[in-house]
């Protein structure tokens, strides 16, 4: 295009003549285009073991359910010097029966009892046994669980209401705001797999489930659904903009797009829990545990389950998504 | 503008928070704790929680007319904490829980056991005059015969019962194995003290000394005045302590309760014999105890761990999104600066899963602004200019972010409501987290980047 040579200055002021470079950004994560789609039924092939593994292993092992669940009392302390062997053999003595471990510090067990021993004196007994244990009156409680049978079912009852109830209140949410109830419940199904998977991970490592991992159970759903429905968004607003783009393409795009976004949050969460992990202590250990297992599963599942549930609904229902 | 705003309102809280730490011991033991404070949670402070269950079916039926559940519980709450007040506990907890439970929370004891006593122990004082007819007299010494008249759950075998004499009742003795049978009324109890404290006597062993009150004085003027000879029994929770043999009538109004205590049994006696007796019997239904050092511990490595993580963040940020990075970094050091502000100002409870907490709305807080560059990014990429790109990604990723967080705050909402002591405090550090997350990656770093474009009209490029 030949320039206006009258008008040339005002051009210049005006606009460039060609669109500026698009500008370079540092980024680590290219960019992707994986057809998450066409796999999805690997997806599912995947999350069905992930969720009906743990149940299996859940109904023939039995759920190592905490003291917060069965009641008992559960004692962390510190006998410094003294063999496995011998605290064992002092609680023998002063009639206590109950399991003991050692923790990952040299000198430190755990000791297990049932709730009936607590009424029958179980603290003078034990301090008695601690004292014959270190003589010197090194020993020391560092801390003591004690719940009756009536809280135990009370705090089973608690922990129950609050996963059932967040649940149904987010897949609500979720289906108000999408105005489709299948967002919601596939977001919730995407929930459901990722708490049963943790349960399942928790299991095998050997962790018992008490009232600080349901409240991590119950983050991770949080987080979860959180990461869902950003993509969910994501995929809304295409769905709107470009109305004649195929589903699928639609879907695969989404994920394309925010994949970006979806790995740095995921990454910041899980490197500040894997500190908490290395380094928090032993007490939220646990927790941070059952949290960088979930942190992936999340994405997992927002990626592999949700979003394809929604695709596959439609392709069942013949419904136009929204 | 706005954000001048936002610094003004943390500035006083934030005050308080920094004054806290430093004077707060002593201030504990003043009872002048400051108005707006983050408490610590016991399982980060050490001490002892306890979840007390009053026994329904066994409520005292003492003056005639049975008391309420309600009444029975509220007067325990007030007796339990009179005596721990005795006790010297910083900062106690008590408070009615259900129909029928009370939670006792105790930072900073040492000693659980002993708290656990004097706490639980029902403490009921009886005088009761020693049933010495002749009839009760043959009645005890078959009961004798029969051996511990008790069974293993505290009920009365029926053979014994039947061979109690209409108008007594049968007691333990603090002498193992032996029983006593005393007149099935009380005339006096502990409700008619007026104090009670340790005092020496003979060979300077320690007894509890009682001064009845103007009626307790009259009615025990009374029934020593006119039981001289017999012998009187002192019962406490159901056992017989002594029965000593009254000489004269006594008008002072003042009674001892021998027995072989120790320094310690005799002060914690005084003690609960002073604040009350419980109208029922209480069971302690739950108890959770950290040490001082476990909490110690606690504190120090998720500390730690929190800060290890959040200059990690901090650095990658910046290397992320360069100029913009500092930005998100500010807000998310806003975010957590506003977080535990508002916990100082609701006096919420700081617990460790509260403070895992904290160090995952970091993580999660950066997440707000990562839509909100990423979306930006995005919108340089079509080449549109740099104030429609920033206005365009605000906008665009609002939504994803209202609908994110708010799905996340329900989990959080509920965990709050269902869960117990550490748990809700997680809940209560996660939801602040979120809600201030949200407030300062769309408003706070707004501002600032539109005060910082203010005078750049014509920008063609953004460090992001």
């Amino acid at each position: 295009m030949k320039p206006d040579v009258k008008n040339l200055s005002k051009m210049k002021a005006a606009a460039p003549m060609t669109p500026p470079a698009p500008p370079k950004f540092f980024s680590l994560i290219p960019k992707t285009n994986f057809n998450f789609v066409k796999y999805r039924h690997v997806f599912y092939g995947i999350s069905l073991f992930l969720t009906l593994g743990p149940i299996a292993l859940l109904a023939l092992r039995g759920a190592p359910l905490g003291v917060d669940f069965t009641g008992g009392v559960v004692i962390q302390f510190d006998a410094p010097g003294a063999s496995i062997e011998a605290v064992r053999g002092a609680l023998e003595g002063v009639g206590l029966s109950g399991s003991v471990q050692s923790l990952d510090q040299p000198g430190q067990y755990i000791a297990r009892f049932k709730k009936e021993d607590e009424e029958k004196g179980l603290d003078a007994r034990f301090a008695q046994a601690l004292g014959n244990i270190v003589p010197s009156g090194g020993g020391q409680v560092l801390s003591k669980d004690f719940v009756g049978a009536v809280v135990g079912e009370k705090l089973t009852h608690q922990a129950l209401m609050a996963i059932f109830l967040s649940f149904a209140g987010i897949s609500i949410y979720v289906g108000f705001r999408f105005r489709n109830l299948i967002w919601g419940v596939a977001g919730v199904i995407a929930i459901i797999h990722d708490v049963l998977s943790t349960i399942g991970f928790l299991v095998i490592m050997g962790h018992e489930l008490d009232l600080v991992i349901v409240a991590a159970l119950l983050t991770i759903a949080g987080y979860s659904i959180n990461d869902t429905v950003v993509i969910f968004d994501r995929l809304r607003e295409r769905l709107r903009v470009y109305t004649r783009e195929v589903l699928s393409d639609a879907i695969n795009k989404s994920l394309n797009e925010t994949m970006s976004r979806t790995i740095l949050t995921s990454g910041t969460v899980f490197f500040v829990t894997a500190m908490l992990a290395a380094f928090g202590g032993r007490s939220i250990h646990p927790f941070a545990v059952a949290m960088l297992f979930g942190t992936i599963i999340g994405i997992y599942s927002t990626v592999g389950v949700a979003i394809n549930l929604v695709y596959s609904w439609s392709q069942w229902t013949g419904q136009r998504m929204r | 503008m706005a954000l001048v705003a936002a610094l003004l309102f943390l500035g006083p809280t934030v005050l308080w928070y920094f004054k806290s730490p430093e004077i707060r011991r002593e201030l504990e033991r003043a009872k002048q704790v400051p108005k707006y404070l983050v408490r610590l949670g016991l399982d980060l402070r050490g001490g002892t929680h306890l979840l007390l269950e009053l026994d329904a079916e066994k409520l005292d039926k003492q003056a005639g007319e049975k008391i309420t559940l309600a009444d029975a519980v509220d007067r325990a709450v007030e007796i339990v904490r009179n005596r721990v007040d005795q006790f010297g506990v910083g900062e106690p907890f008590i408070a009615k829980q259900g129909d029928r439970y009370i939670v006792v929370q105790l930072p900073g004891i040492s000693d659980p056991r002993r708290a656990k006593d004097i706490i639980g122990r029902t403490a009921l004082l009886e005088f009761r005059m020693v049933d010495d007819s002749s009839a009760a007299t043959e009645a005890l010494n078959k009961i004798r015969e029969l051996g511990d008249p008790w069974n293993a759950d505290g009920q009365m075998k029926s053979e014994a019962a039947a061979l109690v004499p209409a108008g007594a009742a049968l007691f333990k003795s603090r002498d193992e194995g032996d029983v006593l049978l005393l007149k099935a009324e009380a005339p006096l109890t502990g409700a008619n003290l007026v104090n009670a404290k340790v005092e020496f006597g003979e060979f300077q062993f320690p007894h509890v000394s009682l001064t009845f009150d103007g009626d307790g004085a009259k009615t025990f003027a009374q029934l020593t005045g006119s039981n001289v000879g017999k012998s009187m029994a002192i019962v406490l929770d159901g056992v017989v302590q002594s029965a000593p043999s009254i000489r004269e009538r006594i008008t002072g109004g003042r009674a001892v309760i021998e027995g072989n205590f120790t320094m310690e049994n005799a002060r914690d006696l005084a003690l609960v014999l002073r604040a009350g007796a419980l109208p029922a019997p209480v069971r302690i239904a739950e108890e959770r105890t950290v040490g001082p050092s476990l909490g110690e511990d606690s504190i120090r490595k998720g500390v730690l761990a929190g800060l290890f993580g959040a200059s990690a963040v901090f650095v990658f940020m910046i290397i992320y999104y360069r100029a913009s990075g500092i930005v998100a970094n500010f807000c998310l050091a806003l975010n957590i600066v506003l977080t535990l502000a508002g916990l100082a100002a609701f006096n919420a409870t700081l617990t460790l899963p509260g403070l895992a907490g904290l160090a995952l709305t970091i993580g999660m807080a950066v997440d707000a602004n990562v839509l909100i560059f990423e979306r930006i990014r995005e919108e340089l990429t079509l080449g549109k200019s740099v104030r429609v790109c920033l206005d365009q990604g605000y906008e665009k990723a609002f939504t994803a972010i209202l609908d994110s967080n708010l799905t996340t705050l329900i989990a959080a909402f509920f965990l709050f409501q269902f869960g117990s002591g550490p748990v809700k405090g997680f809940a209560v550090t996660l939801t602040m987290g979120l809600v201030f997350s949200m407030f300062t990656a769309v408003f706070v770093s707004r501002t600032l980047f539109t005060m910082y474009y203010e005078n750049r009209r014509d920008l063609q490029a953004i460090s992001i």
